[in-house]
């Protein structure tokens, strides 16, 4: 080892009471923090009077061999941060304690590595804030979404859905499969479409209140004084069923505080989930027989105190009723059609708007109004960019998605198939995701909660995928002529470009980025951080 | 907004109906040009009741499904269509989000 210190040493003025030198330095350890910075940390000195160290020199090595002084800290301090390195460099210290008397020998080694400069995306669209631009979006119908202020908004046909959480955050671009309301009147609940039990719609001497759109269109519904159940409920037919409806509360305590949302068979055989719409939470959630499966519930705030409640399940028989029940607490003793009580009086109940029933076993989509006796379909999102848009589009490449956790499993971003050759980012369940090419995938990566970041980089004979900065999976892929690929769907899969799109899942995707030439798994999972 | 042309279809089953939209030419149309609302069978409530006395669905006769196209279908297109096709229905079941608006 050689060593270069450029202190004039040893020299010893006539004030130095040292007689030898400290002790040598122990724990140094060193950290990178970002891609310039490495920080040292050593122990204090522990070396008796008169001969405690003074100052510390601090050696710097590229190699490990060769050491040049780099800095000098006065004692007490036992750190020192080396802030003029680059991106991924590697770099080795030693720190040598000093005082007036001479310097101890040089401690033990620490290093450590800048991290890796960040790539940069060749391409992006970018859906979190601004217009939508940059890829083409078609849906033949209107849709909701939720605006800038929080409201249920509609979006006219081929207009992008960006929607928003209820504070009126940006959340991103909002892609779904086709799904109809199959309930009518879904903002009437008065209708006689729908059956009270020892209940009544109130709708506030005709003034209304205001719903989740920032209308004034809501009402109670609110119990009478008779004892039993007091619900709004609806006959209707099919096996998969996603019944939601927005409440709020009325009361902080008792009826008005709490809803019970019911799928029913017969009366031995039902779903049920209460909800406690002061706090935002599912109280109670139970099946009851057996001929209801696959269950699951979830509550969604809306703001202003509205929730959106839902309940879904599968069944074998095609006939079944829906209801919405008022309940004492959020623990109800429970029959098929709620909670058994006495009304202690007609004025007490929760407001309710946006009744919604979908023929499918998934988390509800966004609302589908129904003004009149007819149910309605919203249109699927079609959503794509072509490759000529996307700069440096080609192999090796990687396309990254970010995105919230999908409604559905379905695919997140793929390419079309020409060829015979695809690839892309699925939800292969709610809590996973991959990546998958033509002949194959890899395996899932975990889902977490709010936004998600994932990655396929592909180099001509592999693909690999990285969600949220986690494990780096690979595959050997069969991509040989990606070059013919026409156009990237979001929020679904384009099965060819004649029958359509498929494979939706459901979701908010907030930014897309291509990366072009080639990634480490390090850059991988930079990328996804 | 953008002009749409809606159809209203009826067949005796839904191998009647996609025949008869593949003798069309409607069955390849690429996803942006159409969207298929494929309804199926209407049921209505019955004369007989369950247990629990709620009325028993009965179906209708007919499997029903809506079409809307960007473009007006062509004469051919309407001629190959023509066992399926039922006018505007004046109570429909299913319509397309905004199509009051």
């Amino acid at each position: 080892m050689t060593r270069s210190i450029y202190s004039l040493w040893p020299w010893k003025p006539e004030e130095c009471t040292a007689t030898m030198e400290p002790d040598v330095v122990s724990g140094l350890t060193a950290t990178a923090s970002g891609s310039t910075t490495i920080n040292l940390v050593w122990d204090a000195d522990t070396t008796a009077a008169p001969n405690e160290a003074t100052s510390y020199a601090i050696t710097r090595s590229s190699d490990g061999v060769t050491y040049t002084q780099i800095a000098t800290v006065t004692a007490p301090a036992v750190s020192y941060s080396d802030t003029s390195l680059s991106a991924g460099q590697t770099r080795w210290y030693q720190v040598i304690a000093e005082n007036c008397a001479d310097i101890a020998n040089a401690s033990t080694a620490a290093s450590a590595t800048t991290q890796a400069s960040t790539p940069t995306a060749a391409w992006t669209l970018d859906f979190s804030s601004g217009s939508f631009s940059g890829a083409t979006l078609t849906r033949a119908s209107s849709g909701t979404y939720v605006d800038s202020s929080g409201y249920v908004a509609s979006a006219s046909t081929d207009v992008a859905r960006l929607t928003h959480n209820s504070s009126g955050t940006r959340l991103g671009l909002l892609v779904e499969e086709q799904r109809a309301n199959t309930l009518q009147f879904s903002e009437d609940p008065s209708n006689a479409y729908y059956t009270k039990t020892n209940s009544s719609i109130d709708n506030n001497g005709g003034s209304f209140w205001t719903s989740p759109a920032n209308a004034s269109d809501a009402v109670l519904l609110a119990q009478n004084t008779s004892a039993g159940v007091h619900n709004i409920n609806r006959a209707t037919s099919g096996t998969d069923t996603c019944f939601s409806v927005f409440l709020k509360k009325q009361t902080t305590s008792g009826v008005g505080r709490y809803a019970t949302l019911i799928i029913r068979r017969v009366s031995t055989e039902y779903y049920h989930a209460t909800f406690d719409l002061d706090q935002g939470t599912v109280t109670q959630s139970a099946v009851v027989g057996t001929a209801i499966t696959a269950t699951d519930r979830g509550i969604e705030d809306y703001g202003n105190g509205w929730y959106r409640c839902w309940v879904r399940g599968t069944q074998a028989s095609a006939s079944h009723t829906l209801y919405v029940s008022l309940a004492t607490s959020g623990s109800p003793t429970m029959t098929s059609t709620g909670e058994s009580y006495t009304g202690a009086n007609t004025t007490a109940g929760v407001y309710i708007w946006g009744l919604m029933r979908e023929a499918n076993n998934t988390a509800p989509t966004s609302y589908i109004e129904t003004p009149s006796s007819a149910s309605v379909t919203r249109s699927a999102d079609l959503a794509h960019v072509l490759d000529s848009a996307i700069t440096s589009w080609g192999d090796p490449g990687a396309l990254v998605i970010h995105f919230y956790p999908p409604g559905q499993a379905g695919t997140l971003l793929s390419t079309d198939d020409v060829a015979n050759e695809q690839l892309g980012i699925q939800a292969s369940t709610t809590t996973a995701a991959r990546a998958f090419w033509s002949s194959g995938s890899t395996a899932t990566g975990t889902i977490g909660t709010g936004v998600q970041k994932a990655v396929h980089y592909w180099n001509g004979t592999a693909s690999s995928f990285c969600i949220n900065g986690g494990t780096v999976q690979t595959g050997t892929n069969n991509i040989t002529t990606f070059g013919n690929i026409d156009y990237v769907t979001f929020g679904a899969e384009a099965t060819s470009s004649t029958t359509g799109y498929s494979q939706y899942a459901n979701c908010i995707i907030r930014y897309i980025a291509f990366y072009s030439g080639t990634l480490s798994s390090s850059d991988l999972q930079t990328i996804t951080t | 907004m953008t002009t749409f042309h809606d159809y209203w279809l009826k067949g005796e089953d839904e191998a009647h109906v996609h025949e008869a939209m593949a003798a069309a030419g409607l069955g390849l149309l690429p996803a942006e040009e159409s969207s298929y609302d494929p309804i199926g069978t209407i049921w209505v409530p019955g004369p007989d009741v369950d247990p629990d006395g709620n009325p028993i669905p009965v179906p209708l006769p007919g499997w029903h499904a809506n079409l809307r196209l960007r473009d007006k279908m062509t004469f051919p297109q309407r001629s190959a269509l023509e066992s399926i096709l039922i006018p505007q229905p004046q109570h429909p079941v299913r319509v397309w989000a905004g199509a009051d608006e």
